[in-house]
């Protein structure tokens, strides 16, 4: 059971994370948190969504999230209006993360959220969560890619076993578009 | 409204007050956004105070964001301070952050007024950490 294709993909419970600020970057503020409003996110445009077991590990930092860094331009080009990235991690771990991956544009094309609990990843289906609880991690979300189009699923697929192959490369997602 | 008798800063607990605040016409209306753990914005508070003191021409208030949760969420504040400038009921300019004399620089902008040769505190850097 589990979420596919023409299904409307979750908007509750609501992302959170720390959209870049030169300001943030700073020691002249301090990053609040808010809401990322998928629904409106979502409504009459084409939006990337991707998912991490854990920032700033191995795979995820090293492969996943630095393939589709490198094609922000060519996802621009065919219309995909926002990139969001989703793990099981708090709002300020994923900010930090962002800019460790070198994304530091006001723009916010491409955003670092939180999927809290995994809750969001558990309604798409089972293979969209992986219970890391023995490694010490949790709950967290499996490693997955989806498009969504008007608010409803165009393509989502899991990895097995977590790991990044082409079915969550940047390009597979582009040839899809 | 809680009202604090030596400080010229209104407390803003509400989006109701908010609105009242704002709705009164001609006056430039300053809001602080903020939060008690935020270290940039404890270490504004003494200069904001100052401000709000030497500067009848204006309306100044505060806004601490975990206390009036409808008022950030209505501005989406992901910054802290954000200082949002009001004129009649609208949004006419907004600054992120306590560095660069901004809030006087849009001050300016906004009323005409110079103010910096009013303000006499600077900001407590300690307080940053």
């Amino acid at each position: 059971m589990g979420l596919t294709n023409d299904d409307k993909f979750p908007t509750t419970p609501k992302p959170k994370y720390i959209p870049y600020s030169k300001a943030n970057d700073s020691l002249t503020a301090c990053a609040n948190p808010i809401e990322l409003d998928l629904a409106k996110e979502f409504a009459g445009k084409t939006v990337v969504i991707t998912a991490v077991p854990g920032a700033f590990t191995p795979t995820c930092t090293e492969q996943h999230i630095p393939d589709y860094l490198k094609n922000l331009e060519k996802f621009k080009a065919k219309g995909v209006s926002k990139i969001v990235v989703l793990s099981a991690n708090d709002p300020f771990v994923m900010a930090a993360w962002g800019k460790a991956l070198g994304y530091k544009d006001e723009e916010n094309y491409i955003v670092f959220a939180t999927d809290p609990l995994a809750k969001i990843s558990s309604e798409l289906g089972d293979s969209y969560v992986a219970d890391l609880s023995s490694a010490g991690f949790g709950v967290r979300t499996a490693r997955y890619a989806a498009l969504v189009v008007d608010g409803e699923i165009s393509f989502l697929e899991n990895e097995d076993s977590l790991g990044f192959t082409e079915i969550s490369s940047a390009k597979n997602l582009l040839d899809r578009i | 409204m809680p009202y604090t008798p030596d400080s010229n800063v209104k407390h803003l607990t509400s989006l109701e007050e908010l609105n009242d605040l704002i709705s009164i016409r001609d006056k430039l209306t300053v809001v602080d956004f903020h939060a008690p753990w935020c270290g940039p914005c404890r270490a504004f508070e003494p200069v904001f105070e100052e401000i709000a003191e030497k500067v009848p021409e204006i309306q100044f208030a505060k806004v601490n964001i975990e206390v009036a949760k409808d008022i950030a969420l209505r501005y989406k504040v992901a910054s802290l301070p954000t200082f949002i400038y009001f004129k009649n009921g609208k949004k006419v300019d907004i600054s992120v952050g306590v560095g660069g004399n901004r809030l006087f620089h849009l001050i300016k902008l906004n009323t005409g007024l110079d103010i910096s040769t009013r303000i006499v505190k600077k900001m407590d850097r300690n307080q940053i950490e």
